[in-house]
């Protein structure tokens, strides 16, 4: 204690010795040069801060009002469809039958040397492809029996066979792909492009995120978080249950005029705060409160797909009520229709290691791909009859590939067939927003191991994504402890053959 | 020495661009005095005119001397070169007639209009010298959007190369080459050489520029020829250069192909391997397919700034006034959260109609009377109509957008008496019918082949496998 009051003492003496009367003089001449000079400027042109003071002019203060991008995008909008586990692209896209020739046989120990996988130890089995395939389209699009709906939309798509990444546990490599860090604390890329252009409806949020599988991703809730940008980009997670963003009703008593009421006089406080420390987070919460008295009616509308004609449920197979990802694709269209800038879907169940007949490559993984096949095709057709797909980017995938072997998990036999997490290639495909129609870039060796040409990283992917709508990956930048932060850190180059 | 003496007369000519304007002052300033000497008589003004008229000339044979020393150090396109020098000799020479003429007491008209004559040449001079700095087409390049169409005949003269059989074409003769001289020789060819870099025959490709080689056979990456080509937009080393028609993205692909293949001189297209993408491209050549320019709304003229207060206005409404890029001023505007938006609302956007590029209207209260309104919009590409009220009435009135090449018209009452007058649009690419009420094959037939109807309705028939469960 007493040694905590010499310190205080110390403190205040510092303080006082740090304001002495030169400082004073001295301060007082640059203060009030800077006074004069300031009347000076303002009294020329007349348009110096007398406005400001009046009334709090909500849409210079709205961090969400939609902003150009660096130059002009072709895509305006992103639908995301993240199949958190990472699906097999063995078993969908990467059509291998030299795999099936090696079916049961040990893996080959060049494979294996130096390689760490997260659960397979020892010398594995190879495992062949456990689909067939056939090519579709003019653009001849390998795809396997499992995706049978969405074999007629190859020609829309353009596939990154080699995507590869550096992080083989689900968690981190989630982050990578939606952060371009795998470490916590990165703007997620949603988050990035709300930032840059803002939002084209200021009553809807300009980046929301639907989840379904029973679970939101292992990564949690910072694959959409907005990291060091102010939280108003963080992305507006909806239910597909019940009320659509938790107290979006009103309380029973309280009218719509009331809460405008209290709303204003909170936001009034709030400007005042502003105004005194200029804290970018006291927007945030201007605009938050702003935005949720319009999401009080425009939310549940848009969120609600009772009013859709019959043949639109049917085509996506929707259920109203009911959690899907199907769902969730309709809500996606119905999002992207009314301007929000970014929908980040996440369909959880893909982790196909084979411990279970619900995450094996031979069971459940086919349940999982009949969930998707019509609905993902369903997003594409419907986007493109209503003239939005040129404008709008989808792009599907997981956070990484699963391994040409079978999965033999702590050396031993597993009940059902599985492969493990697997970095150094999966499958990517961008469908609309500007991307060109029927493309195969890239390409994994006989066996699907690694990619051997056109290899895109994870950085490309965002690098790509971002040119589409406009801007330059390596000028987009945001300043945070010192130092201006990208989405693509030091690296990403642009995949020139899809855009 | 002659090196040194050399070296002093480049120099001095660096001083042409400053020392232009000094006769251009002083001759205009005699050329006022002589008005007024000649509308309001006296002869007040008479030695001012003389003394003006005797260091303007003198100034003008200065900047003369300058101007032709600066020639010397090269890099200017000739035959504008050789209009501006002689010109120039011109104004010097009707100057020093004129201060003869004034120096002799002749008075009358004939002095005056070889005055008025001389201001001329100077104005003529004058543009021409804007021309070897800034490139041809500078002027009009930068008018009000209004006045250029005074001039537009100047424009869209953009040649497209067609080449009769790609595959059996000789690679750089036939197609790399020709790229070169449509987007690079203007600057880097016979007449101008940018940089000391040529690219017009072989031999100067391989010898590059003041900075080396630009030609790395098997690395485009390390290549100038193919980097500078896709360094970032704004960035100062891109070419081409900002301001120039730009490069396609197809072109870019192939002079990166043919590089990464050897960038061989002699062998034909088909004797150098290929990826599925160059030979589509290559193909493309063959029909002269005019592909979208790698970025968008490149090929429109420059807008003029937005009025800010309208702006405000219009934002402060609900309707938003959206910037496409932050290098210039084309407009997105998206009536999306305004829905009473209509034919009064759109009438009033008119004073932006050189910025707005798209126009989101769907789901708002425009009809019919829009489309004369739509039709005064000249740089319109995109234009969304979807559920509104309009009909088949209105869509004739569109044929003046030459640049439309996206319209949706989905849930609106078209029919196939007004489609057909889309045929009237030159640009439009890509139309939307989807819940119109007339989803006809017939109607759709009758459009050109260019324009890609979307009628929608799609549907995925149920298959067995849909509610199979493992």
């Amino acid at each position: 204690m007493k040694d905590l009051n010499k310190l205080i003492k110390e403190a205040q003496q510092f303080e006082l010795q740090a304001v002495t009367r030169r400082h004073f003089l001295k301060d007082c001449v640059a203060g009030i040069g800077g006074i004069a000079l300031g009347s000076l400027l303002t009294s020329c042109n007349g348009w110096g801060q007398s406005k400001s003071a009046e009334k709090l002019d909500l849409n210079a203060l709205n961090p969400l009002v939609p902003k150009p991008p660096h130059f002009p995008g072709k895509a305006k909008s992103v639908i995301y469809l993240h199949m958190a586990g990472a699906p097999s692209q063995l078993e969908l896209f990467d059509y291998k039958p030299a795999l099936q020739k090696l079916h049961n046989q040990p893996c080959p120990e060049s494979l294996l040397a130096g390689k760490k996988f997260a659960f397979i130890r020892g010398v594995p089995k190879m495992l062949g492809p456990q689909a067939t395939f056939k090519q579709y389209g003019a653009s001849g699009a390998w795809v396997s029996d499992h995706l049978p709906h969405f074999s007629k939309v190859v020609d829309e798509v353009s596939f990154l066979k080699a995507v590869h990444t550096d992080q083989f546990n689900h968690g981190p490599a989630q982050l990578f792909m939606h952060t371009g860090s795998a470490r916590l604390g990165r703007p997620s890329i949603g988050s990035w492009v709300t930032y840059g252009l803002g939002s084209e409806n200021s009553n809807l949020p300009g980046f929301v995120v639907l989840t379904s599988g029973g679970k939101t991703p292992d990564a949690g809730k910072s694959v959409w978080g907005s990291g060091f940008l102010p939280s108003v980009y963080q992305g507006v997670q909806c239910r597909s249950k019940g009320d659509p963003v938790l107290y979006i009703a009103d309380p029973e008593g309280m009218g719509r005029d009331m809460k405008r009421d209290l709303i204003d006089a909170i936001n009034n406080v709030n400007k005042t705060e502003y105004d005194t420390f200029r804290d970018p987070e006291t927007l945030s919460r201007i605009a938050q409160y702003e935005m949720a008295y319009k999401m009080q009616v425009a939310v549940p509308e848009v969120m609600d797909i009772n009013n859709e004609p019959a043949y639109i449920h049917e085509l996506y197979g929707t259920e109203p009520g009911k959690e899907s990802f199907a769902n969730n694709c309709l809500l996606a269209r119905k999002l992207v229709e009314q301007g929000v800038r970014f929908v980040q879907l996440f369909d959880w169940g893909w982790d196909s290691h084979g411990t279970n007949p619900a995450d094996s490559i031979d069971l459940g993984f086919k349940n999982k791909c009949r969930e998707i096949d019509r609905p993902m095709t369903a997003l594409i057709m419907d986007l493109k009859q209503r003239g939005l797909l040129e404008e709008t980017l989808v792009v599907w995938g997981g956070e990484f590939g699963r391994t040409p072997m079978q999965e033999n998990r702590d050396n031993s036999d597993m009940p059902f067939l599985g492969r493990d997490h697997h970095t150094d290639a999966y499958t990517i495909w961008m469908a609309g927003g500007g991307v060109r129609n029927g493309i195969s870039y890239g390409q994994t060796d006989d066996i699907g191991f690694a990619g051997v040409e056109g290899r895109s990283s994870v950085h490309d992917v965002h690098a790509t994504m971002l040119h589409l709508l406009g801007f330059d990956h390596e000028k987009f930048t945001y300043d945070f402890q010192g130092r201006p932060f990208r989405l693509t850190d030091v690296e990403g180059e642009l995949i020139q053959a899809i855009i | 020495m002659i090196v040194f003496f050399d070296e002093l007369l480049g120099f001095l000519g660096l001083f042409h661009p400053l020392l232009v304007h000094l006769p251009i002052g002083i001759l205009l300033l005699a050329f006022v005095m002589a008005i007024r000497t000649r509308f309001k008589g006296g002869d007040m003004y008479l030695p001012a005119i003389k003394l003006s008229l005797f260091l303007g000339t003198i100034a003008a044979i200065v900047a003369a001397l300058s101007g032709y020393l600066l020639s010397r150090n090269g890099g200017y396109e000739e035959d504008v070169l050789s209009y501006h020098k002689w010109l120039g000799i011109a104004v010097a020479i009707s100057g020093l007639w004129l201060w003869f003429l004034y120096r002799k007491e002749s008075s009358g008209a004939f002095r005056f209009w070889l005055f008025f004559i001389l201001v001329l040449l100077i104005g003529v001079t004058g543009h021409y010298g804007g021309t070897l700095t800034h490139g041809k087409g500078y002027f009009v390049e930068a008018m009000p959007v209004a006045l250029k169409k005074l001039f537009k005949a100047e424009e869209d003269k953009e040649e497209v190369f067609i080449v009769q059989n790609a595959q059996e074409a000789e690679a750089y003769k036939g197609i790399i080459q020709p790229i070169l001289k449509q987007r690079c020789q203007s600057c880097h060819g016979q007449r101008k050489q940018e940089g000391g870099l040529a690219l017009d025959t072989k031999e100067n490709l391989l010898k590059g520029g003041e900075n080396g080689t630009v030609l790395n056979a098997n690395d485009s990456k390390k290549s100038e020829l193919y980097a500078r080509l896709v360094l970032p937009e704004g960035h100062k080393k891109r070419m081409p250069p900002k301001g120039r028609t730009p490069i396609t993205a197809d072109q870019i692909k192939l002079i990166a192909w043919w590089i990464d293949q050897g960038a061989n001189f002699d062998k034909k297209v088909h004797e150098i391997p290929q990826t599925e993408e160059i030979a589509h491209l290559l193909k493309k050549l063959e029909t002269g397919e005019k592909e979208e320019s790698a970025v968008l709304y490149a090929d429109l003229p420059a807008a003029p700034s937005l009025p800010k207060d309208k702006v405000d206005a219009w934002q402060a409404k609900g309707i938003k006034i959206i910037q496409v890029a932050r290098d210039n001023n084309f407009v997105l505007v998206n009536a999306i959260n305004y829905p009473q938006f209509n034919d009064k609302d759109l009438q009033e956007l008119l004073a932006i109609k050189d910025n707005i590029v798209q126009l989101k209207l769907g789901n708002t209260a425009v009809t019919d009377l829009a489309f004369s309104t739509l039709s005064a919009m000249p740089i319109l590409s995109r234009l969304h109509l979807e559920n509104t009220k309009i009909s088949d009435a209105g869509l004739s009135q569109l044929k003046g957008l030459s640049k439309l090449t996206y319209l949706n018209l989905t849930g609106t009452k078209v029919t196939s008496k007004g489609l057909s007058k889309l045929n009237e649009l030159p640009s439009l690419k890509n139309l939307y019918l989807y819940k119109t009420l007339n989803q006809e094959v017939a109607a759709i037939k009758q459009l050109n082949a260019k324009i890609k109807a979307d009628t929608g309705n799609y549907s995925l028939p149920f298959i067995e496998t849909d509610t199979i469960r493992f």
